[in-house]
């Protein structure tokens, strides 16, 4: 592709850009699954093109084709000029970048086993035995459905200033849902993605997770309680601890958001430009949640962003101050930080970078409670949550109200007895002031390429988020 | 590069080639394939953040092998080459996947698809600087309703191309489509405090998307929405205004899906013929309606589209089906399938409402004490099995005393049953289109709601 990227470079200069970036961009995706034992989906999806994206006369350019020849290069390179040109006449500000090293470098995520080495037949098997599992829990299971999915992404990325990057990613995942009909009508899942090959089929464990969902499903329906409305100690898992931080740490941060460009849709942040730098109490004292893409395997985990900066471990919060932002070369100068935190993403060829969260975790306590069952014995009463059943958050990122999957009462330092439809709705610093408890073990969790942002090309972006166990106080849970 | 007309022979073309091959290797399939030029703008803050130009393309083969056992690959590489080989590998899967014995197998019974005028002439001569010069002018627009103006935001998508299904049961079926989405939002802002208003619309025509007017309302509802109070949760008579009236018509519809059917999860599950909703409400699925952006001749498995009610006297009527979930659930499929990466579920893309006799000034000037509604955000389902959603107003949320709009309230998150709000309802008389990120169009009128329920509040 270097020569594609070259020429496309050489031409957009030489047609007046100050500034000129090729993305080669594309992914394979292959999905199978299964529903109520039947084979739902099964089959690739090939999706890739390039795209020019220049600045001429202080304004952004871009234009993208899925035909990777170079003698489409004249006429996409000339298209993103004139973009740029159209947007001009009406440009207030001229676009600046910070400045960033020149980077030459290939990268590729670590992985054992390729999946799309791994025959249909192989992977249909697994499916279907996790499908008798569930199916083996009786009547009450009214559907049942499981898949997996692989993911190869490539970049070829080079710009005017020389940096060259050619990057692959490779990641899996893999899902099961069981829907049970009893005394009420309840669903329990699991869905779960790592930067790994098809290793990681082994690791989520059909046959476990089959079993420990469809279980619940069952027990949600037949047994389970609706909890009263109280204020009480409320323990989330690193999933639903992890969805928690996307909605109201990570989205709040992106720096695109605080600028107000994505007020049309995805709405903006209360974590304004006046909070930062100025000790803002985001949470309590033992809230540190760090963005670090570098982490290997996990969902979030990549060399270089989609603008050619070095992925970057660095704080959002620490000890409950407001730290950082999200950002990419352009946000990151708006608001006079030297650098990209180098967060610029796309999800595909034909789509404007954006900034996007990547793996954003919180950090464990090394001196806590050494696992669940340690926090819960430190527990007298609460209720522990586990897996993501719906949410919502306002346009600011402050009220948000979600609700879990199953829960369990704790009672004397012992779980009791399991509840259904609990729901817990909070205004974001109050919740994150309220962390008062954190076990040394964690896990980060990958929530797949489903986060959604940017109109009017809404792109899915693949995020990792999580942390430990962890016990927030005094906190509002009721029952819908 | 190739013109749109070109490409439009190059998809008939491959369609060809990959039927062909799919039959040589002794199996039937079908193709559902698009080609498009996008322009699309992205502005924030009165300033153009980004355009830029795309030619979208896609072209997705389903086999089926033994009318029982079916798989789907696509790709964007529209080389003979690709194409051939993506007509043996989905091939190769049909053959290894198990056989279902409710999937209804190729269709082949004759269909009858209507001519549908659902292109703009004149989009494939539209330049970038159009699109600037349009999206200017709904920026001076709003800025010049009044100095709390501060910025207009929004984006703005253009897609002009063709769309073709085609099958080894001897159809063939392309035809043109022009769509065009924009939101516009805009913020005013006096002393410290900030307000903002939305409003997303489109049209097949370029020429008729009237941005400088839309612009205008936004702004004065910006504006008008500084000064808001905080208002206590609780239970509220509310008008519904377009956009979250939308929001609610979209919740509603996916309870009418064959997706929610077939997952038991739906709280309209065994409801067909019961009246559900006040009987005010009556929705209709019209995928011929030429100004419905999602209107079209055929759906995603070859079914012509057809006109049904979805909801008429607030009895619910018809559910949507794909063609396998229609085998599976005894019912009849009305051309409402819509396919992603090898799923197919029922739909009803194209549903309006049928509008009341009162504007909706009316409707607020028959509210005591109530909150008007203009947007919602971040609506999602709680407990699907009773309609239980939950989001939060946003975008203009204004307060109601006896029969006059008298200020501005600060947000509040709503928790509410669809089934509970909608029973005691009335319906303006004004249709609007506000387009959704969902490619799902629907017409809906302001509705008012004689209670609905507010949780909990925001500072802003």
């Amino acid at each position: 592709m270097d020569d594609l990227i070259a020429k496309a470079i050489d031409k957009a200069e030489k047609g007046g850009a100050s500034f000129a970036e090729v993305r080669v961009f594309g992914y394979k995706y292959e999905t199978v699954s299964t529903r109520d034992g039947q084979i739902e989906s099964c089959g690739i999806y090939n999706d890739r093109g390039y795209g020019i994206r220049v600045i001429k006369n202080g304004a952004w350019g871009f234009a993208s084709t899925a035909v990777i020849e170079e003698n489409t290069v004249d006429e996409i390179a000339k298209l993103a000029l004139k973009e740029a040109e159209a947007t001009s006449k009406v440009q207030k500000n001229p676009i600046v970048l910070t400045e960033e090293p020149i980077i030459k470098d290939k990268y590729k995520t670590p992985y054992k086993i390729d999946p799309f080495d791994i025959s249909i037949e192989d992977k249909i098997e697994i499916l279907k035995l996790s499908d008798q599992i569930i199916m083996e829990k009786g009547d009450v299971i009214k559907s049942r459905s499981n898949g997996m999915s692989f993911y190869n992404v490539y970049m070829d990325y080079g710009n005017s200033e020389g940096t060259r990057i050619t990057q692959e990613e490779l990641f899996t995942g893999a899902n099961v849902s069981a829907i049970a009909i009893a005394n009420d009508n309840q669903s329990r899942n699991e869905g779960l993605f790592e930067m790994r090959g098809y290793e990681f089929i082994d690791k989520f464990d059909f046959e476990k997770t089959s079993d420990y969902v469809s279980k619940e499903a069952v027990i949600l329906a037949t047994e389970a309680q609706a909890p009263k409305s109280q204020r009480t100690n409320f323990i989330l898992e690193p999933f639903q601890l992890g969805l928690t931080i996307h909605e109201s740490c990570g989205h709040p941060t992106e720096l695109d958001r605080v600028l107000g460009w994505e007020a049309d849709f995805a709405g903006t942040s209360f974590l304004t430009l006046d909070k930062f730098g100025s000790n803002y109490q985001y949470g309590s004292d033992k809230v540190n949640l760090v963005c670090d893409p570098t982490m290997p395997y996990v969902l979030g985990h990549e060399k270089y962003d989609h603008e050619g900066v070095a992925a970057k471990k660095f704080d959002v919060v620490r000890e409950g101050i407001f730290k950082g932002y999200q950002s990419d070369r352009q946000t990151a100068k708006i608001v006079g930080l030297e650098n990209s935190n180098g967060n610029a993403r796309i999800a595909r060829y034909n789509r404007v970078p954006l900034v996007r969260m990547s793996n954003l975790y919180l950090e464990h306590d090394p001196e806590g409670p050494k696992d669940l069952d340690a926090l819960i014995a430190e527990t007298d009463e609460g209720i522990y949550g586990i897996g993501w059943k719906s949410h919502s958050i306002d346009d600011k990122r402050t009220n948000f109200q979600f609700a879990v999957q199953i829960a369990y009462e704790i009672k004397n330092g012992e779980l009791g007895q399991p509840l259904k439809n609990t729901i817990y709705q909070a205004a974001t610093p109050e919740f994150w002031g309220g962390l008062d408890m954190m076990t040394q073990e964690w896990a980060i969790e990958g929530l797949g390429p489903s986060c959604g942002k940017g109109a009017p090309h809404m792109q899915a972006m693949w995020v990792s988020h999580g942390g430990p166990y962890s016990r927030f106080k005094d906190v509002n849970i009721f029952t819908g | 590069m190739m013109s749109l007309e070109q490409q439009k022979e190059l998809l008939l073309e491959l369609s060809e080639i990959a039927l062909k091959k799919v039959k040589n290797l002794g199996a039937e399939a079908f193709v559902n394939a698009s080609v498009s030029k996008q322009f699309a703008t992205r502005f924030s803050n009165s300033e153009v953040l980004q355009n830029y130009v795309d030619f979208q393309r896609n072209f997705s083969l389903t086999v089926v092998y033994n009318d029982k056992q079916k798989s789907t690959s696509s790709t964007n590489d529209l080389s003979e080459e690709s194409i051939l080989n993506l007509a043996e590998y989905v091939t190769k899967i049909a053959k290894l996947v198990p056989p279902d014995p409710m999937y209804p197998g190729m269709l082949t019974e004759k269909q009858q698809y209507p001519k549908l005028q659902l292109n703009d002439p004149n989009a494939h001569n539209i330049q970038p600087d159009d699109i600037v010069d349009k999206i200017s002018g709904a920026i001076i627009a709003g800025e010049a309703v009044d100095q709390k103006v501060e910025g207009v935001s929004g984006n703005f998508l253009l897609v002009d191309g063709y769309s073709l299904f085609s099958s080894s049961s001897d159809v063939e079926v392309i035809y043109p489509e022009t769509a065009i989405v924009t939101t516009l939002n805009t913020q005013a802002i006096q002393g410290d405090e900030e307000s903002r208003s939305n409003s997303d619309f489109g049209s097949r025509t370029f020429t008729k998307l009237d941005m400088e007017t839309e612009s205008q309302e936004v702004a004065e509802r910006a504006v008008n929405a500084l000064g808001a109070t905080s208002i206590e949760p609780g239970d509220y008579e509310v008008v519904l205004d377009h956009q979250a009236a939308s929001t609610i018509m979209l919740m509603t519809s996916m309870a009418t899906s064959s997706m929610q059917l077939i997952s038991r999860r739906s709280f309209l599950n065994d409801r067909i013929g019961q009246q559900v909703f006040d009987d005010k409400l009556t929705v209709i699925n019209e995928p011929h309606n030429p100004e419905l952006l999602s209107s079209r001749p055929i759906d995603d498995e070859g079914l012509a589209t057809q006109s049904f009610p979805v909801i008429e006297d607030g009895v619910l009527k018809n559910y949507s089906f794909s063609r396998l979930h229609a085998a599976k659930l005894g019912a009849i499929p009305k051309g409402c399938g819509f396919s992603f990466f090898g799923r197919s579920i029922g739909f009803p893309f194209a549903s309006v409402m049928k509008p009341g006799n009162k504007t909706r000034d009316k409707l607020i000037s028959e509210v005591d004490n109530g909150l008007l509604v203009t947007n919602l955000h971040y609506t999602n389902f709680v407990n699907p099995p009773l309609g239980s959603i939950t989001g939060m107003s946003k975008d203009g949320f204004f307060i109601i005393k006896n029969g006059e709009i008298v200020g501005s309230a600060k947000n509040m998150r709503f928790t509410d049953e669809i089934p509970r709000f909608m029973k005691d309802i009335d319906i303006g008389q004004e249709l609007r289109q506000p387009t959704s990120m969902m490619g799902i169009g629907g017409m809906v009128a302001p509705i008012r709601a004689k209670s609905f329920k507010f949780t909990s509040k925001t500072e802003h």
